[in-house]
């Protein structure tokens, strides 16, 4: 069960349009590496997550990622704001225009509409521990190569908070990866698979 | 507007330590001293969302709604709310919709 908030976790205002620019931020909002699919991995792989540190771990990263995927909406819809044809055609906007004129879709900056194929809910603690914590790592990278193309202070801000949360939740899984191994075996970690072999 | 959004930034920011002592709470369940920090900022928070909501209407879905729908107006968080440079958003912001 989740409750709405109407605000968002940190500020967007961006003055400035740059429909090149949000060409390639709904990288975040459908892509491979984007909140949404963050969120639907961590989402779903706590129904079978055996410890109580790792189910909360889960719930409240997944639920973060879902306000990043609003903040992330909101970053492209100011910057597509108001557009003329003639903006959207020098911005190679065109493309995207053509299928869902201004509205937000979530697909990566290639284009490639979203596919739960980039996410992984394996059934197994191990597994689905190093899967989360290469996801952040991902996400990082795509919010690093963002900044190379941010030259305006109103995106560049809530896209550095947005990278700094990859670190955190990184941070969290590792000391959840930490816990999950000191109730195992220590002399095999695959000796079973905790979510299967109770 | 500038009153609203420098409180409605300070409970973002209240919010957002919430979410961080939570979060790290998960994975260091017995930390005293940060589970009272936790405590502290909710109470915070708490007497700021009511400030706010007092004045500018509900902010969740459980909110006291006044006698109106007040849930329905506008801004949403989405909005922009910083100085626009279309004819079109001037004059929503001349009628009184941002």
């Amino acid at each position: 069960m989740w409750t709405y908030e109407k605000k968002l976790e940190y500020p967007v205002h961006i003055k400035n349009t740059n429909p090149k620019l949000a060409k390639l931020i709904i990288s975040q909002y459908g892509g491979p590496d984007g909140e949404l699919g963050a969120s639907l991995r961590y989402l779903s792989q706590r129904f079978t997550m055996p410890y109580p540190e790792l189910k909360a771990i889960l719930t409240d990263i997944g639920t973060e990622e879902l306000a990043h995927l609003e903040m992330i909406g909101t970053i492209v819809f100011q910057l597509t704001r108001n557009l003329t044809p003639e903006e959207i055609k020098k911005a190679g906007f065109d493309a995207y225009y053509v299928d869902h004129t201004t509205g937000i879709y979530p697909s990566a900056a290639s284009g490639v509409p979203f596919t739960a194929a980039a996410l992984q809910s394996k059934g197994d603690m191990l597994t689905d521990l190093h899967e989360n914590l290469a996801a952040e790592q991902k996400a990082r990278t795509t919010y690093d190569n963002i900044l190379r193309f941010c030259d305006d202070p109103d995106v560049k801000d809530p896209i550095v908070f947005l990278r700094e949360r990859e670190i955190v939740h990184y941070q969290r899984f590792g000391e959840g990866l930490r816990i999950a191994t000191d109730k195992l075996n220590s002399k095999n970690f695959y000796e079973f698979n905790v979510e299967f072999d109770r | 507007m500038n009153s609203r959004n420098n409180l409605l930034k300070k409970i973002m920011e209240t919010d957002f330590a919430i979410t961080e002592f939570h979060m790290y709470l998960d994975t260091h369940p017995s930390d005293s001293i940060v589970a009272s920090k936790l405590k502290d900022y909710r109470e915070k928070c708490k007497l700021l969302k009511k400030e706010y909501e007092s004045k500018y209407g509900p902010l969740s879905s459980d909110s006291k709604i006044a006698d109106q729908w007040d849930w329905i107006k506008d801004p949403w968080p989405w909005d922009c709310q910083c100085a626009s440079t279309s004819n079109r958003e001037n004059a929503m912001v001349e009628g009184g919709l941002f």
